[in-house]
């Protein structure tokens, strides 16, 4: 059935990306109309960590649940890495004796508002000396928008999203307008105590999470299950920060449960419509004269692969063979000690410390690119004694249940993330074999940790230790990273933007170089990771940044 | 129960706890080893999820609706559980 719906943009996806620009069309007068293949969530009722049972669930998952994707065989274990296995005090190895890397989890969310359901509400600006890492260092790719170009769209969407931390921004020592940073809970006192013992600078970590009420939302009550969703509409989802207030312009529609399957295009290298399928599995097409994709750096490159035709062949958009290469991932380390004082580790804002010393894109002997270190118990989810019972105390019967009255509420944990540089090894394409509901290939990750990555990885796990030490801790209990375990909310890379047709997929506003009314606004987009800057707010930023360039085309009347 | 030809409720506790741990130390994926470990998960979810539990550790929860507005006081600080956020709504 074709759609007879009068709209000036269509945008597949309601994360971070598809929401904040569908904020910034709509509230300029241009009509907005979202696909979203999963659900709305409403926090009052969907979050449940008001009752008995909320231990035993993590983010409630609505139907039709995550998007299906699947793994390729990923690279054999070197046992010159040992130390860098994930274990825990109950099961040791996580993954026995596998002898590869274990593809566990791309973590998302299908739903209005995407993966920032589920996010602790992390809100970094890029540091800018890793948006130059080709010219810098001569990997991955530089950036082809700088740090000021995006700094007026950072700001909107600070505001809208209720950003809160420190006074001067992290980098730059520039004023923020931050709200007031949140307390740093007692747990991270130690480790901001630990860090002043090292010489290391400890900070408050900007969060999309409330310090004050605002605009009917209250203040954040600290009860650190932000990544079970926040019943309270503390946190800034994009749901939140951006479809709410699009929704009131009257301007922005969305329909929930329509997965795409297929971008067609028409004439003078343009796209015309989309074919999706409705909850009752029905197939539209809907016609648009500009379309945006917003479906994250896994679906977004396996749309456009899926949209082959005779015009594109290898594609859509894949005039440069980049669509789904360069795929980037959260590198990742967690190390989680016991604390002589029991600190009650379970309060506070999960990730309200942050320490930044690392982070420059810098290069060592050993790698290129840096890390960031933060407070991770709560990131690690060991809030509740079911996670105790399970991952830290080993053994059953009477002295169990001795170790967890003295174990419960001493846990500290030292999460790391770090660069993660694009491989050729590492990318996303069509699944052979595996289909979704509608019998289209599901995206298929390759990942490959080179050894600079390793070597990264290696430092970070280093440093998260000494931190624990210095911060008073003595006993490992768990440890886990990316070595042995692909588990990534963070992905990037898959449609690189860059000034060159040859090397990459979009303009420096997220156009296509060839299809004059095809965008992308989502992490596909970014040329390097970061040095352990969470994604959202550079998304979001990059969309608004992106949705003003369209209303000038719109004005100038280049369509 | 064979070994002691009765049931296990029966058995004295020194007669449990061995034969728990036969079956904790018995090879993996035989019967006993995953009945033990089983049990043993579920045992423990139940009990560390529930009110009892929860005294047991000391633990004041669930998380919402109350949150933790003491969160940046020590646990043993007198108004750090019962702190409750000012101009809330």
């Amino acid at each position: 059935m074709t759609d007879e719906v009068d709209v000036d943009v269509v945008i597949v996806g309601a994360g971070a990306g598809g929401s904040a620009a569908a904020w910034s069309l709509s509230k300029s007068g241009l009509r907005v109309l979202i696909l979203e293949s999963g659900p709305f969530y409403d926090p009052s009722r969907d979050y449940q960590t008001n009752t008995q049972q909320w231990e035993h669930n993590s983010f409630p998952h609505k139907s039709p649940g995550p998007a299906p994707y699947s793994f390729a065989p990923m690279q054999r274990l070197n046992p010159k890495w040992q130390h860098l296995r994930s274990w825990d005090k109950v099961r040791g190895l996580m993954t026995g004796n596998q002898q590869r890397r274990f593809g566990w989890r791309y973590h998302h969310v299908r739903g209005v508002g995407g993966s920032t359901l589920a996010f602790s509400g992390e809100a970094h600006r890029m540091n800018p000396d890793g948006m130059n890492m080709l010219s810098r260092y001569g990997v991955a790719a530089d950036w082809p928008v700088s740090y000021d170009d995006l700094a007026p769209y950072y700001q909107q969407a600070e505001y809208q999203m209720g950003v809160s931390g420190p006074a001067k921004l992290a980098l730059s020592q520039q004023p923020s307008n931050y709200l007031p940073a949140h307390k740093i809970s007692y747990a991270t006192s130690k480790l901001a105590q630990g860090c002043e013992k090292l010489g290391w600078e400890w900070q408050a970590n900007p969060v999309a999470i409330l310090s004050k009420s605002r605009e009917g939302r209250p203040a954040c009550n600290y009860c650190g299950q932000c990544n079970r969703g926040c019943p309270r509409r503390d946190k800034g989802s994009a749901d939140l920060a951006f479809i709410n207030p699009a929704m009131t312009t009257g301007r922005c529609r969305i329909k929930t449960g329509c997965q795409v399957r297929r971008i067609l295009t028409g004439k003078n290298d343009r796209v015309r419509a989309v074919e999706y399928t409705d909850e009752s599995q029905q197939l539209h097409t809907l016609k648009t004269s500009i379309l945006i994709l917003a479906a994250g750096a896994v679906q977004t490159p396996r749309l456009l692969l899926l949209s082959n035709s005779s015009a594109s062949p290898e594609g859509l958009a894949n005039e440069s063979g980049q669509v789904g290469r360069n795929f980037m991932e959260t590198l990742f380390w967690n190390s989680c000690a016991l604390h002589p004082e029991r600190l009650d580790s379970f309060r506070g804002v999960p990730s309200d410390g942050i320490c930044w010393d690392f982070s420059n894109a810098q290069k060592t002997d050993d790698y290129i690119g840096g890390f960031r270190l933060s407070s991770g118990t709560l990131e690690a989810e060991l809030g509740g004694p079911i996670a105790y019972a399970t991952r830290l105390v080993p053994g059953w019967g009477a002295p169990h249940k001795e170790m967890m009255k003295n174990y419960y509420g001493h846990a500290l944990c030292v999460g790391a993330v770090g660069e993660s540089l694009p491989d050729d090894r590492s990318y996303i394409d069509l699944d052979p074999e595996k289909k979704d509901a509608q019998g289209d290939p599901v995206p298929r990750i390759h990942s490959h940790l080179a050894d600079m990555e390793l070597r990264r990885l290696a430092a970070m796990a280093k440093r998260c230790r000494k931190l624990l030490v210095a911060a008073g801790a003595d006993t490992l209990l768990e440890e886990y990273g990316s070595y042995d375990v692909f588990s990534a909310t963070h992905v990037f890379g898959t449609c690189r933007m860059g000034t060159d047709p040859e090397h990459s997929v979009t303009n420096a506003f997220g156009q296509s170089h060839r299809w004059n009314n095809l965008f992308i606004a989502d992490a596909s987009l970014f040329p390097s990771s970061g040095s352990g800057e969470s994604p959202s707010l550079t998304i979001a930023a990059l969309a608004i940044r992106q949705s003003h360039y369209i209303q000038q085309l719109i004005k100038a009347r280049e369509w | 129960m064979k070994k002691f030809q009765n049931y296990f409720s029966l058995l004295t506790p020194e007669q449990r706890t061995l034969l728990l741990k036969q079956a904790e130390n018995a090879t993996e994926n035989s019967i006993p080893y995953e009945l033990f470990h089983r049990a043993h998960k579920d045992s423990l979810k139940i009990f560390y999820g529930s009110k009892q539990g929860w005294d047991f550790v000391s633990y004041y929860g669930p998380p919402q609706p109350l949150g933790y507005p003491g969160h940046d006081l020590p646990p043993d600080a007198s108004d750090a559980k019962t702190l409750t956020l000012e101009n809330d709504i």
